[in-house]
């Protein structure tokens, strides 16, 4: 069950709200985590839901720990126990199946067969949003030892923090007292659904992810199999669509996940604000997947960057920090070569940027604009390649080396470079839709639109694809 | 709010209204199929992916045919199998449809049993998630139908309950579609003849590179693709691992109502002399590696073989041949088109390999066709 899907929108929604609002107290909290158990095992795979209580029974158990301990040295035991084990498991998840091809490949090599018990034990599937919770779970015990959030003492509460399903599969990756506060006033007073802020955030988010990003999708598929004889436009309209697909993917996603939590009458933060109208790749990162990039400076860039000695040359730590970040950012993302390259290549921008912006910022903002879009653009080649030949083979199609290829614009092209085109425009035009307030008094000629808007997406349902960040 | 919610629902209950009345697909009005569908022989082709789903024409056809011999029941992994495959002293016909679930399998053989068409042979070449209890999709309404027709003839129903609320969940879920909305906005205001069943020509299909269907129910090829694209998808299956079974058996569950209804199919043609072979047909040599290479084998994979073989051993006359593994077809890389489907040449040496392991080389032609 995902949000693109008619039995979410039609029956898991309506029903899970209407019993909410007659809730109240422990029952409330109990019952929103028992849904988005239900929401997160209705995925497909129902074991999924052990790793998550695993981790929410774990956290919950020793942050009191954490904040009680007496000593320094057993804050630190009890904070290195919960990074282990939820440490342990993403990278368990995460990685294994990856570690399991390249053992394959190592012992066919040798002509000898993988053993039994590396199969068992490394063919496992990532759950989808595993690294949005655990990231979630880590900030509130890493919090409570710098002594910044308070220990949960209720456990539903906290039951519901980590699993909330709006926010479950792809984040925002939301902070203690970015929610916990929210579900202790629902649990106290009831739900109050902020139905106008909510749906119409929703249709939005829906519409942008069925109508933009998975119509985009469509044309980049099928183009991105023919990169090695695809020419300079073919190559440059494949990487800024797919970065236009991926972010009304996401931010779509980001939307309705914002939108349902205001149904819920809970605020969740915001994760997108209008990343393409960024005017330098560090104004791109307070942009884009804002709560992963906060969670990154907070928990990584500056506790890399403390660390350093303080004798080191600020510069000097600024940059290392800054790669390793990124280069760990990439890796968040997949074990994969490519996103360690895509991370590094971030992180190569943002020091570039560092070390450059005087000059930079005397440039007109429309030049800045255009040549960050164009820098993200090119990164989105390293993220969606899928080997190094093929980034080798796009890029030099990006640098006109095979030519131009005007035959790119033929008719079956230009439906998906008029969406590309559209897409660009709207991003450029349009108010940040998680951000913005007209919904509450939003007129009827704009409803009527948008309801339309709805009808066509719900007809395009059907070939709706996964959400890009799920496998995240 | 109003606004907003009228136009959703309001346009929505138009909507479907529009593709009920209609009905491009003919998924509520059977009935409406016209006289004689052009699948047999008359020279011209029809695409399966215009107008018209290959499960409505089929059932209609089988008014049309004469008694065949040997029917064969599968999925998109068999469609292209024709009669130039088998003897030509056999009235051969493919019902093989893509995507079939369980209730297609035993939706046919009940359309053929009512209109007194039962073959003397029934190859059924059934995918895993033809009894996959979790496998995501609907049920086609088509062979619907016959499904409870055939089940609801014995005690013992395998459908109650929830299920036929699920059937207007299918039928809400099929109708509310950018295609069936298009087709019927067209029929509806004449923009293109949606009752004219002469289907396309040769010739558009062959420039659309679509596929056409033959006179016996098989297709011509899947359209064709270059071989590196064919390999790089074939790849693509192959190196997901995980990935790969969520596309062919993930979430598997297998659903022991289609299991029954698949037995009952053997019964009823055992008790009827019909002889059957149930085919577990091949994968991809390099998907065939990547799902042994896990331990695949010995999960899913296996219980899906196992199934079969214990229906076939439970049924007396009723043969058995696996070819999963497609070394023992000789069948290489370049006799798939991706992951899981063959081109004719290897879908006839599938035939040809397990009637001459079963015995039934008697319904093999002498030579083997030039496919």
């Amino acid at each position: 069950m995902s949000f693109n899907s008619f039995p979410f929108i039609f029956f898991f929604l309506p029903l899970t709200l209407f019993i909410a609002t007659y809730l109240r107290g422990q029952w409330l909290l109990g019952w929103l985590t028992l849904a988005s158990y239900w929401f997160y095992g209705a995925l497909g795979y129902s074991w999924v839901v052990i790793p998550l209580f695993v981790v929410t029974l774990l956290d919950f158990c020793i942050a009191p720990c954490i904040q009680d301990a007496p000593s320094l040295k057993r804050k630190r035991a009890f904070l290195f126990i919960s990074l282990g084990v939820n440490l342990g498991i993403l990278l368990y998840f995460k990685y294994a199946f990856s570690i399991l091809l390249l053992g394959q490949s190592f012992f066919s090599r040798s002509g000898r067969a993988l053993p039994d018990s590396w199969v068992t034990w490394l063919n496992v599937m990532m759950p989808a949003g595993m690294s949005f919770y655990i990231f979630q779970s880590i900030a509130y015990t890493v919090d409570i030892y710098r002594g910044k959030a308070k220990a949960e003492n209720n456990f539903w509460t906290y039951a519901a923090f980590l699993s909330f399903f709006p926010h479950l599969l792809a984040g925002p990756i939301t902070r203690q007292n970015q929610l916990v506060p929210d579900l202790e006033k629902i649990a106290a007073n009831g739900i109050h659904p902020r139905w106008k802020e909510g749906i119409f955030l929703f249709a939005v988010g829906l519409c942008k992810k069925i109508l933009v990003a998975d119509r985009l999708g469509d044309g980049i598929l099928h183009l991105i199999r023919l990169i090695p004889g695809n020419g300079f436009f073919a190559c440059w309209f494949l990487a800024m669509g797919y970065g236009v697909q991926i972010y009304f993917d996401f931010s779509g996603y980001s939307d309705m996940a914002i939108g349902l939590g205001r149904l819920f009458d809970v605020e969740l933060p915001q994760n997108f604000d209008s990343p393409y109208k960024a005017v330098s790749p560090a104004d791109f990162w307070r942009r884009w997947h804002i709560t992963l990039s906060f969670w990154l400076r907070d928990y990584l860039f500056y506790p890399l960057y403390f660390a350093m000695s303080r004798d080191a040359n600020n510069n000097l730590k600024l940059i290392v920090s800054l790669m390793v970040t990124m280069f760990l950012g990439g890796l968040w993302h997949g074990a994969s070569f490519m996103l360690g390259i895509w991370g590094c290549y971030h992180g190569l921008l943002l020091i570039l940027y560092a070390v450059f912006k005087k000059s930079w910022d005397r440039w007109n903002t429309i030049v800045q604009r255009i040549v960050t879009f164009l820098a993200i653009s090119a990164s989105w080649i390293f993220f969606r390649a899928e080997s190094m030949r093929q980034a080798i083979d796009w890029l030099k199609g990006c640098l006109g080396m095979r030519g131009f290829d005007f035959s790119f614009f033929s008719t079956a092209n230009v439906k998906y470079l008029s969406i590309l085109i559209l897409g660009v425009i709207m991003v450029n035009a349009f108010p940040n839709a998680s951000g913005y307030k007209g919904f509450v008094k939003f007129p009827a000629s704009l409803q009527v639109g948008l309801g339309i808007l709805v009808i066509v997406a719900f007809l395009y349902m059907n070939n709706s694809f996964q959400f890009v960040y799920f496998q995240f | 709010m109003k606004p907003f919610f009228a136009t959703v629902f309001g346009g929505l209950a138009l909507g479907f209204l529009l593709v009920f009345y209609v009905d491009p697909r003919h998924l509520f009005h059977r009935e409406r199929l016209p006289e004689k569908p052009p699948l047999h022989g008359e020279g011209m082709p029809i695409s399966i992916f215009f107008k018209y789903g290959p499960r409505p024409l089929k059932l209609a056809h089988i008014t049309y045919i004469e008694p065949p011999d040997l029917v064969l029941l599968g999925s998109s992994r068999t469609m292209l199998a024709n009669s130039h495959m088998v003897s030509p002293s056999l009235k051969f016909f493919n019902f093989s449809v893509d995507g079939a679930k369980y209730t297609d399998y035993v939706g046919f053989w009940e359309a053929l049993n009512e209109a007194g068409k039962r073959p003397r042979y029934l190859v059924l070449v059934p995918d895993g998630y033809a009894i996959n209890g979790r496998y995501p999709g609907g049920v086609w309404l088509n062979t619907l139908k016959y499904f409870d027709r055939f089940i609801d003839k014995d005690a013992g129903p395998v459908r109650r309950g929830w299920d036929h609320l699920m059937e207007v969940w299918y039928a809400l879920n099929e109708s509310i579609t950018w295609e069936m909305f298009r087709d019927s906005t067209k029929a509806a205001l004449h923009v293109e003849p949606i009752w004219d069943m002469r289907g396309i020509t040769k010739e558009d299909a062959a420039q659309n590179a679509v596929p056409q269907y033959l006179g016996d129910g098989g297709i011509t090829e899947f359209p064709v693709k270059t071989k590196s694209e064919q390999l790089a998808q074939a790849r693509f299956y192959g190196n997901l691992g995980a990935g790969l079974y969520s596309t062919i058996m993930y979430p598997w569950t297998p659903n022991p109502k289609a299991i029954q209804a698949m037995d009952r199919i053997l019964k009823d043609a055992h008790q009827k002399g019909t002889r059957v072979m149930i085919i577990i047909p091949p994968f991809h040599p390099q998907t065939f590696k990547t799902i042994s290479t896990l331990g695949a084998l010995s999960g899913p994979f296996a219980e899906y073989r196992s199934i079969f073989k214990n229906l076939a051993a439970e049924n007396p006359g009723t043969a058995f041949c696996d070819v999963m593994d497609p070394a023992r077809l000789n069948c290489t890389e370049d006799d798939f088109v991706d992951a899981l489907h063959m081109v004719p040449r290897c879908v006839e040496t599938m035939i040809r390999s397990c009637f001459t392991d079963q015995g039934w080389s008697d319904l093999l032609p002498t030579q083997p066709h030039k496919t």
